[in-house]
């Protein structure tokens, strides 16, 4: 918790840092970082139902297509709400129809989901279609800073999401579902419920941090909005930073980013190669992730990691 | 001694008329358009070469690799500005990419040369851009090129075309422009979509077969091709000639006997015999050992080589008078010649190719042989095909 506290303070101040000539580079890098990072989030939030996700990328498209397409009607907060809001509402009609499935069946409704709006969007004309989506910027470009704090804002809203979560009974009725649904069912958790909900808010975080990728992209096209490299991203960061915690995907997502970008200056030719194998030892050897090393291995009797 | 004082003396000037400039490469060495990137590297580093043994202008090249992603090529655009101090770049392959490097282009103010970005979502984006220079032609330019050899194939009494196209951005973008044009022209067409890389298209050709087609246009990528080519047959399809659209065609597409007869698009093939396409190709092959047939290796060495006379002429490395310069530029380039005036919608100043680098070539017995226009063409075309 005193992490995640210092992390977020962290970035807060980040803009503050004597940083000298590499400060423009490194806000940049650090708000594609942060969505990165609350697109995790939002996804573990869900994983903790015990449900795998690959509908993450299809979120975080539409909530960055309809925050793209009403931005310069409404403004960039209210785009980015409703943004968040098309994500939800279209996660509690594909989670009505699919959150009864388990495990790869569920995975696979969801990826058949990403395919299906990734083609309607392909498709229709108000979207731009195949030609793409060109988006104005966050405050109309005004503000210097104004990308920056949205994307901080929106990793902060993730992580207090994440943590109000984890420290609510929602937390125990997810970790019931997730070791076992019929158990859980029989001690009167409400599975479906606690599923939906879960998907609820892992949904509308997606799409919030699609809307000010969107903004600061300013070109939306279907294969890179609805990406499933972005939906393994999205899964990747937590189970390399520690599944069902806050301070797993915030860590790993700062960490896998800033290490790829690394990477990609020092070695640039074949960085993928490195950044691949670093993962893999990774997993191989942190099965709990990085919070793993902080702490020492539950006993069964305990409750598991929170934050 | 003597001599040897003459020899520091001529160095110390020939250092003194140098004119040194950072250029900053911003191109995607991975992701989906690395081949295109890495090729257009090669071009770059090989001009660079050459104009650095010239003697005259040094340019210092720094590498980035957008990755083909935005979230990769915005802090890679803005470390060559501020952590570099480029004041000069040169990238922009894919149109996505550019479109969002557009925000920060603004920001920095560099003179921005831009290597591909076909769309014109891009070039309404750099409308209000002073120092934007766009080498490759524009989306509706291709479509030019592409309605020129149609209108020829009408006159070659073909009537009816079936177009195959992926349902990605890449197919899709301008396929009701495509069917417009060709209705415009003459032609019924009958189109339908495929998923790239599915490798079965007997299902489309055969209920294209009822249809009796002139001609099969795809577009789609490489990894098509092959597939096409044989179930055509497998079909017993007969078109009278199949067109082909890929960003680019498989590596040895030419040596399989399948692949004779077939057409396509392109700006440059190492065959184009005019002398700069002549001495990039030696030159090339000399540097790394073997000849490309990627069109972004020449496009990339005639950008550095048309910014080595600006410099040049500018006799500066600010790049305002270097803008200025390049502006006025007119050279010979491996793709024909090239002079920088406004797009054909007059949204950008600085056009630098356009419909006219573009020509048809076909697989005539295992290598590619201009065969339209007439002015390129090295080979008739061969129409109606055997398939």
């Amino acid at each position: 918790m005193r992490l995640v506290l210092v992390i977020l303070g962290l970035v807060l101040i980040f803009p503050a840092l004597p940083l000298g000539r590499w400060q423009a580079f490194t806000l940049d890098t650090a708000q594609f970082a942060f969505i990165a990072t609350a697109l995790a989030l939002s996804w573990d939030l869900l994983a903790r139902t015990g449900q795998l996700s690959l509908a993450q990328g299809a979120f975080f498209g539409l909530g960055a297509y309809a925050a793209g397409l009403s931005a310069g009607v409404l403004g960039t907060i209210p785009a980015l709400l409703v943004g968040a809001g098309v994500a939800a509402a279209s996660s509690l009609l594909l989670g009505a129809a699919t959150l009864r499935l388990q495990g790869i069946y569920f995975a696979i409704a969801t990826l058949a989901f990403s395919e299906v709006v990734r083609t309607l969007v392909l498709k229709a004309g108000f979207t731009g279609g195949a030609t793409g989506l060109p988006v104005a910027p966050a405050f109309g470009g005004g503000w210097a800073l104004g990308g920056y704090y949205l994307a901080a804002a929106v990793l902060i809203l993730s992580v207090l999401t994440s943590l109000w979560v984890g420290h609510s009974r929602l937390s125990y009725a997810q970790a019931a579902t997730r070791q076992g649904e019929a158990t859980a069912r029989v001690l009167g958790v409400p599975v479906v419920r606690v599923k939906l909900v879960s998907f609820l808010l892992s949904s509308a975080l997606a799409g919030l941090a699609g809307g000010v990728y969107a903004m600061k992209a300013l070109f939306l096209s279907p294969y890179d909005a609805f990406g499933l490299g972005r939906a393994v991203e999205a899964l990747v960061i937590p189970i390399f930073g520690g599944l069902y915690t806050t301070l797993g995907p915030l860590l790993g997502g700062l960490l896998l980013v800033a290490l790829e970008t690394w990477l990609r200056l020092e070695i640039q030719d074949g960085y993928l190669v490195i950044y691949g194998l670093i993962l893999i030892l990774a997993i191989l050897f942190m099965p709990r992730g990085l919070v793993g090393l902080f702490r020492p291995r539950a006993k069964p009797a305990q409750e598991e990691p929170r934050a | 001694m003597k001599r040897v004082l003459v020899g520091c003396l001529a160095l110390l000037g020939l250092a003194l008329a140098q004119t040194t400039v950072r250029v900053g490469v911003l191109l995607p060495l991975s992701g989906v358009s690395s081949v295109s990137g890495k090729a257009a590297l090669n071009g770059i580093q090989l001009a660079a070469d050459q104009v650095n043994a010239g003697g005259k202008v040094k340019l210092e090249l720094i590498t980035a690799d957008d990755g083909t992603d935005p979230a990769k090529a915005v802090p890679a655009l803005t470390k060559l500005m501020t952590v570099d101090k480029v004041d000069i770049v040169i990238g922009g392959l894919a149109s996505g990419v550019t479109f969002a490097l557009s925000g920060p282009v603004k920001q920095y103010k560099p003179l921005f040369l831009c290597i591909g970005a076909a769309s014109s979502v891009v070039e309404g984006a750099f409308s209000d851009y002073p120092l934007f220079f766009h080498y490759h032609p524009w989306d509706y330019n291709n479509v030019t090129a592409a309605m020129d050899f149609f209108k020829y194939l009408y006159t070659q009494d073909a009537r009816k075309i079936a177009i195959l196209y992926e349902d990605g951005p890449f197919g899709s973008a301008g396929i009701k422009t495509y069917q417009e044009q060709l209705q415009k022209v003459g032609y019924t067409v009958q189109a339908e979509p495929f998923k790239t890389g599915s490798g079965n298209f007997t299902a489309i050709l055969t209920r294209f077969k009822a249809y009796k087609p002139d001609i099969l246009y795809w577009i789609g990528y490489d990894v098509d091709a092959l597939p096409i080519a044989t179930q055509v047959r497998q079909v017993a399809l007969a078109p009278k000639l199949i067109y082909g659209a890929p960003p680019s065609w498989p590596v040895g597409f030419e040596k399989n006997p399948l692949s004779n007869d077939i057409v396509g698009m392109s700006a440059w093939l190492p065959s184009v015999s005019n002398p700069e396409s002549r001495k990039f190709t030696s030159a090339y092959q000399k540097k790394y050992g073997e000849l490309t047939e990627e069109y972004m290796a020449p496009m990339g060495y005639t950008i550095v080589m048309s910014l080595a006379k600006a410099i040049e002429a500018a006799g500066s490395a600010d790049k305002d008078k270097i803008a200025e310069a390049l502006a006025g530029v007119k050279m010979d380039t491996p793709f024909g010649p090239l002079a920088f005036k406004p797009s054909e919608t007059g949204k950008t100043k600085y056009q630098g190719f356009g419909a006219s680098i573009w020509f048809q070539f076909q697989y005539l017995e295992g290598t590619r042989r201009p065969v339209f226009p007439p002015s390129v063409a090295t080979r008739p075309l061969r129409y109606p095909g055997r398939y």
